[in-house]
């Protein structure tokens, strides 16, 4: 008896410690449109630097595959990669390949969403070539005279390395 | 995991310069991951939509590489 709960416990501990490295999404950005109802007609220039604060998120970039050994420039490049979060809190993802999805109908409403581009680094000797794809998150805010209520649609959420 | 797809495009003369007098080059591929937060105004400063983009600091390391041969000109292969 005592043998099988530690066989038991055996198996609930390796369980735990295989499930924490699984698979919990998968994303296929290639189909993805990227007629957007409203689009703009200028980009600012945004923050970019490293966070003040003592924790920021941090991942692991694999990547998988590609479609081909060989490509001419110009051509596109299928590729899958992993993300997988080895920082020590859960991260936010953006996850849907189309940001026309969540775009509100309304012209005038402003809103904000988050976009995830993996890149592809081609390098030789010290040069690279970058190419990128991106997908969306959004954060839809609906507001009224009483309140501002935030809803998420199009996140996903990869859990900390235990 | 992400499915993806892009474009194998230069968009300036330092990539091309590896080619040399070659076809082709043989190029080592990684990938990474960026997020940035981004607003849409309906109308910005000169009435036109616009936006703003802000990067989400996001500390990457690139597990691997795959090889992979590029070349210069199309319909090579």
């Amino acid at each position: 008896m005592k043998i099988a709960i530690k066989l038991l416990l055996l198996a609930m501990f390796l369980f735990c410690q295989f499930s924490t490295a699984q698979q919990i999404g998968s994303l296929d950005i290639t189909t993805a449109s990227r007629n957007r109802h409203h689009e703009p007609e200028g980009v600012g220039g945004g923050i970019c630097g490293i966070a003040s604060h003592a924790y920021y998120p941090e991942v692991v970039v694999s990547l998988l595959s590609l479609d081909n050994t060989q490509y001419n420039l110009g051509e596109s490049v299928n590729f899958d990669v992993k993300i997988q979060n080895i920082g020590k809190e859960s991260i936010t993802l953006p996850w849907a390949p189309n940001l026309a999805d969540f775009e509100p109908q309304d012209e005038l409403a402003t809103y904000t969403y988050l976009q995830g581009t993996v890149s592809l680094h081609f390098t030789v000797e010290k040069r690279e070539l970058a190419i990128y794809s991106s997908f969306y998150g959004f954060i839809f805010e609906c507001r009224d005279s009483k309140r501002v209520a935030t809803r998420r649609v199009g996140w996903w959420c990869a859990p900390a390395r235990s | 995991m992400v499915r993806a797809r892009a474009k194998l495009e230069t968009f300036d003369d330092s990539f091309s310069g590896a080619f040399g007098n070659a076809d082709f080059v043989a190029t080592e591929v990684g990938a990474d991951l960026m997020l940035n937060k981004v607003r849409f105004f309906p109308k910005g400063a000169d009435g036109k939509p616009t936006e703003t983009s802000s990067c989400v600091f996001v500390r990457t390391q690139r597990a691997n590489q795959l090889k992979a041969t590029v070349f210069r000109q199309q319909n090579v292969h």
